[in-house]
């Protein structure tokens, strides 16, 4: 029975409140969670003060700061209550200061759960509640419901979000802006073309919940954790270092030298200063790549009709999820290492509620190339990866490429051949790295080069580029915000321009030096779909 | 609705020219009033480096003014059912385009110096940003503005 004052219809009797309805409060594991990572995050704090103040003052002001923590957290913990009410759910909590959210079932994209080490000590789940987009933070944590507990809240919650019409990828709810002396008619703020472009259905029917009919699209194999692993920075560390020892490097060298090699190695390792740090380094890259494995450890995608889930972690399980309507693009991410094995980073561009909490989101962190043409539709249907070629800048742009990219490490360079005249006594040797920082910035800018391209393909449009990852972006035609040709004079004379194509506000994507004519037919041919355009009505008619 | 059929480069008023001149005075006028302060009290400042800072200053003014009429004749936008379309900036000339289904609100919007001038601002919002046609004839940026709210509503989304 709903008790609590402030209710949204003071008039109403608190008989009339339903069963299911109650207030409830957290898990009392909530506390011990609460308690320990709260304790966690000041551990810091203590070392400071006890180092400070000595261990006699210093552990027990430590021990009371403990204690006024964990009764506040319990205390806390006491006048945290949520509801299920009127088809939303009503949170209230704060000890000095009250928060009180209430968040529609309509404005819920997501309702993701977290196990970690804590959570599953005390058999509970944290319940995040997603209404932003689906990947930023989450609008209301319950840190601590029991798992039946969270199945019933995702229940009442999913079946109020089939009752809700229209279904909430149609919904133009805070997002929604009027236009200015339209009479307060006002614009659906999200488009939804990636609807009709993905045959979203319509989600009417109320017995449906989104949790049927999902089927799993990507699971992570355990050689492919240990490959993203070593293809990490760090793991190249050590692959490097093995290599250099017991790689084909060492079968080049004939009997006598790999002999001499190893005992001078020995005598190496018998320095201990040398031993202790290149140990220290192998000991961060190896937990470097251990916490790759861990964090994607039995990543699983699944998707149902409006959503993609995510499902990884070892120690810290978590689920996160992502309306499909929601994503703008695709970008396919081909690290330098990565690229050389063939293998690819899948990452979704998501738009939020509000401009700032566009984001972009790892789907599939690392997968081989080939499985792109299967999966890309598999994760969200409209999207593929493209057949035909794309077209690249002109050769005339290549030595654009190499300036723009050579630049910096032009004046770096400069700088180390100049030191001298300014006083830095660099001897002749400066030359070589001068000679190679600069030897870098050209192979860049080529390679930059290399990697540009774009294509438009069943009203997708692909865009490829390099900042140092060769990045391929597919975009829905119909999600293009507004589209841009620049040049300056210089570019004008050598017919060349760029182009940035805008997704939302965080989310522009450009390709430079491309031939100002094709600039020009793409910025024609990015128009979206518009009912008159498919009837074929002419543009000037009556 | 003939006249939005009509699709024609539109020119900013004649005025606007003159009004971003102002701007650019009244911008410039402490710039210049610190260098030649601090070229005249630096104290032990050689004679040639406070010639070349007021030097410089004084070109800074004379390029960004010598830049504008260029920027003007530069300046045109198109409006039809479908899309905006405009183009603006020198050295760095932009062509955009703004799909009408894409519009999300639009605005007229004007400072002191334009109020002076009869001129106004039109921001039109995108999910991705605003795109600016400036100095605008007041009336004509109204009507613009209500223009571009009807086409942006009755142009069907799919």
């Amino acid at each position: 029975m709903t008790s609590e004052p402030g209710s949204l219809e003071p008039g109403r009797p608190a008989a009339a409140a339903p069963t299911g309805q109650e207030t409830r409060r957290l898990h009392p594991a909530g506390i011990a969670i609460l308690a320990i990572k709260s304790w966690g995050s000041l551990w810091f704090a203590a070392v400071a003060i006890i180092a400070g103040a000595g261990p006699a003052v210093g552990i027990p002001i430590v021990l009371a700061l403990l204690v006024v923590i964990g009764v506040g957290v319990a205390l806390t913990w006491r006048v945290t209550t949520y509801a299920i009410v009127d088809g939303g759910l009503r949170y209230r909590t704060g000890l000095l200061s009250r928060r009180e959210v209430d968040v529609p079932a309509s404005r819920i994209s997501a309702l993701d759960t977290t196990r970690g080490i804590l959570q599953r000590a005390f058999g509970v789940v944290a319940l995040e509640v997603q209404t932003a987009g689906g990947t930023g933070k989450a609008e209301v944590v319950l840190h601590a419901v029991a798992l039946p507990e969270a199945e019933r809240i995702r229940r009442e919650l999913g079946h109020r979000a089939a009752d809700a019409t229209p279904a909430p990828a149609e919904a133009a709810p805070g997002g929604a802006v009027a236009v200015e002396g339209a009479g307060g008619a006002s614009l659906a703020a999200e488009p939804a073309p990636a609807a009709a472009a993905a045959s979203g259905p319509r989600f009417t029917d109320p017995r449906a919940l989104p949790e049927e009919a999902s089927e799993e699209v990507f699971r992570v194999s355990p050689r492919d954790l240990l490959l993203a692993g070593l293809t990490s920075p760090s793991g190249a560390v050590i692959g490097a270092f093995l290599a250099v020892l017991y790689g084909p490097a060492a079968d080049v060298l004939d009997a006598s030298t790999k002999r001499s090699i190893e005992s001078s190695a020995e005598r190496v390792v018998e320095s201990a200063p040398i031993v202790i740090g290149v140990v220290a380094l192998l000991v961060i890259a190896a937990l470097s790549v251990l916490s790759t494995a861990l964090t994607f450890y039995g990543l699983r995608v699944t998707r149902d009709e409006r959503r993609l889930r995510v499902r990884r972690g070892l120690l810290t399980e978590r689920t996160g999820t992502l309306p499909l309507d929601r994503v703008h693009a695709l970008r396919i991410v081909e690290s330098p290492l990565r690229q050389l094995l063939g293998f690819v980073a899948i990452e979704a561009e998501v738009a939020g509620w509000a401009r700032e909490d566009d984001t972009v989101k790892t789907i599939v962190p690392f997968v081989h190339r080939r499985e792109l043409p299967r999966l890309l539709p598999a994760l969200i249907p409209g999207y593929a990866w493209p057949e035909v070629a794309l077209e690249r800048p002109p050769g005339r742009a290549l030595r654009r490429y190499v300036v723009r990219a050579a630049a910096a490490p032009a004046v770096v360079a400069a700088a180390l051949a100049a030191a001298p005249l300014v006083g830095a006594p660099l001897g002749w040797w400066r030359w070589i790295p001068a000679g190679a920082v600069l030897l870098a910035g050209v192979a860049l800018g080529v390679w930059q080069f290399r990697a540009a391209g774009v294509a438009l393909e069943e009203r997708r449009l692909v865009l490829r580029s390099r900042g140092l990852a060769r990045t391929t972006v597919i975009a829905l035609v119909d999600r293009v915000q507004h589209r841009r040709v620049t040049t300056t004079p210089f570019q004008r004379r050598a017919a060349l321009a760029h182009l940035a194509v805008a997704l939302s506000s965080r989310r522009v994507v450009r390709l430079s030096f491309v031939d100002a004519g094709m600039a020009r037919r793409l910025l024609a041919e990015l128009r979206p779909r518009t009912a008159r355009a498919r009837a074929g009505l002419v543009r000037g008619e009556g | 609705m003939s006249a939005i059929d009509e699709a024609t480069r539109q020119r900013l008023p004649e005025r606007a020219l003159r009004e971003w001149r102002v701007s650019a005075l009244l911008g410039w006028a402490p710039v210049v009033a610190g260098a030649c302060a601090a070229a005249a009290l630096i104290p032990g400042l050689p004679g040639w480096a406070s010639a070349l800072i007021v030097v410089a200053v004084v070109l800074a003014v004379l390029a960004d003014l010598a830049v504008q009429p260029i920027r003007y004749r530069l300046w045109w936008y198109e409006i039809d059912e479908e899309e905006l379309t405009l183009q603006h900036g020198w050295p760095v000339t932009s062509l955009t385009v703004v799909p009408m289904v894409r519009v999300q609100h639009v605005s007229v919007e004007h400072g002191p110096l334009a109020r002076a001038f009869q001129l106004a601002d039109l921001h039109v919002h995108t999910a991705a940003g605003m795109v600016k046609i400036p100095s605008l004839d007041r009336e004509q940026a109204e009507q613009i503005r209500r223009q571009i709210a009807e086409l942006a509503r009755i142009v069907d989304d799919l």
